[in-house]
């Protein structure tokens, strides 16, 4: 890797003096280290790859104001990792939005069953906080009515096995937590 | 939402495009917006004003194309404010370019024409000095400020341009001298 240091920030230079030729190399230097950095920050692959394209896709629209005194690669994963988070707090956006989906089902009855959805509501929150970030994804991405919630690179067959088995777990945890389903 | 690397790749090098002409937009649009202003407020005229519109655009389209042309029109056009603003200095002193006229105030002109196209002149040579293929930068880099300075400068005429040019030669020299002296 310090030799890649070496040769990433010699390359990022190079782009931000302009040097077209030196766009290839960055990019295929670049593009494995922030794939894998953002698969292993985030629990899902296609999120994973999706803060990785829009990582390198950012990294290349602000090469012009590289300042070659900096650590190339450093300033590579600083995008990644904020790429991460905002995809993070985008997926966060969309659990909290399901959940105030079953709310609202009850916004209509009486204040019994507005009561009894919300203490519903915050069960099955602490019950999906206990699952594996993943099953908890793929359990919120078959809840939203929002088709663009549901992972795009995963084949509908193995959207429905691995939801299969998150629900699975959410059952076991539900018991656990409440004794019966 | 998962893409070929192909196609990553194409978006990332488009996206570099769009990031260099946002770059250069964004470093010559307030000096662009001097290069048309200052022959209008001069009173210099608007073919002037015109030069300076097409210069802005050569400065910003070597800018985003990059390299020794890119480093070198940067350099050019910031230096080139010192004489490009030569006119609003003169006005500080109470002395109204637009009633330029012979003999009285030409001399206060051209000598800050001179000291204008020194400072540039000397800015440029520090900076060339640093350049590799020094010759080149400094000869498109003088292009740029000569020609950013010659649209503030010209309000005191030919002598003004002339003030300017001396200027840059003598600023520029002495850091040239010393950077080609050092490297030998």
């Amino acid at each position: 890797m310090a030799a890649n240091r070496a040769e990433v920030n010699a390359l990022m230079a190079r782009l931000a003096d302009g040097d077209r030729s030196a766009v290839g190399p960055v990019f295929d230097l670049l593009w494995p280290v922030l794939r894998r950095f953002c698969g292993r920050a985030l629990a899902s692959d296609a999120d994973g790859e999706d803060a990785a394209q829009e990582a390198i896709v950012k990294l290349f629209a602000r090469a012009a104001s590289f300042d070659p005194g900096r650590d190339g690669l450093a300033w590579a994963l600083a995008i990644a990792t904020w790429e991460c988070r905002s995809i993070r707090r985008r997926a966060g956006r969309r659990r909290e939005s399901a959940l105030e989906a079953v709310a609202e089902l009850a916004a209509d009855g009486d204040t019994e069953a507005a009561l009894a959805a919300r203490e519903l509501a915050a069960a099955a929150r602490e019950a999906l906080a206990e699952l594996d970030p993943r099953d908890a994804a793929t359990v919120m991405a078959a809840l939203s009515e929002d088709p663009a919630a549901r992972p795009a690179a995963v084949a509908p067959a193995t959207f429905r096995k691995r939801l299969e088995r998150a629900l699975a777990r959410l059952r076991n945890v539900w018991r656990s937590r409440h004794g019966a389903i | 939402m998962a893409r070929s690397d192909d196609s990553v790749r194409r978006r990332a090098a488009r996206a570099y495009e769009r990031g260099r002409v946002t770059a250069a937009a964004g470093l010559f649009a307030p000096i662009a917006l001097l290069l048309v202003c200052v022959p209008l407020v001069t009173g210099s005229g608007p073919l002037w004003s015109a030069a300076g519109g097409v210069l802005a655009l050569a400065g910003a389209a070597a800018a985003w194309r990059g390299g020794l042309a890119g480093r070198a029109a940067r350099a050019g056009l910031l230096a080139g404010l010192a004489p490009l603003v030569a006119p609003i200095a003169v006005g500080a002193f109470g002395h109204r370019c637009s009633d330029c006229g012979l003999p009285a105030s030409l001399p206060l002109c051209f000598a800050v024409c001179v000291a204008a196209g020194t400072t540039a002149g000397a800015i440029l040579g520090l900076v060339a000095g640093r350049e590799g293929r020094r010759a080149l930068f400094a000869a498109t880099a003088v292009g740029f400020a000569g020609a950013s300075g010659a649209l503030g400068c010209v309000f005191a005429g030919a002598s003004g341009l002339l003030g300017m040019g001396i200027g840059l030669a003598l600023g520029g020299a002495a850091p040239l001298l010393a950077a080609a002296r050092t490297s030998r």
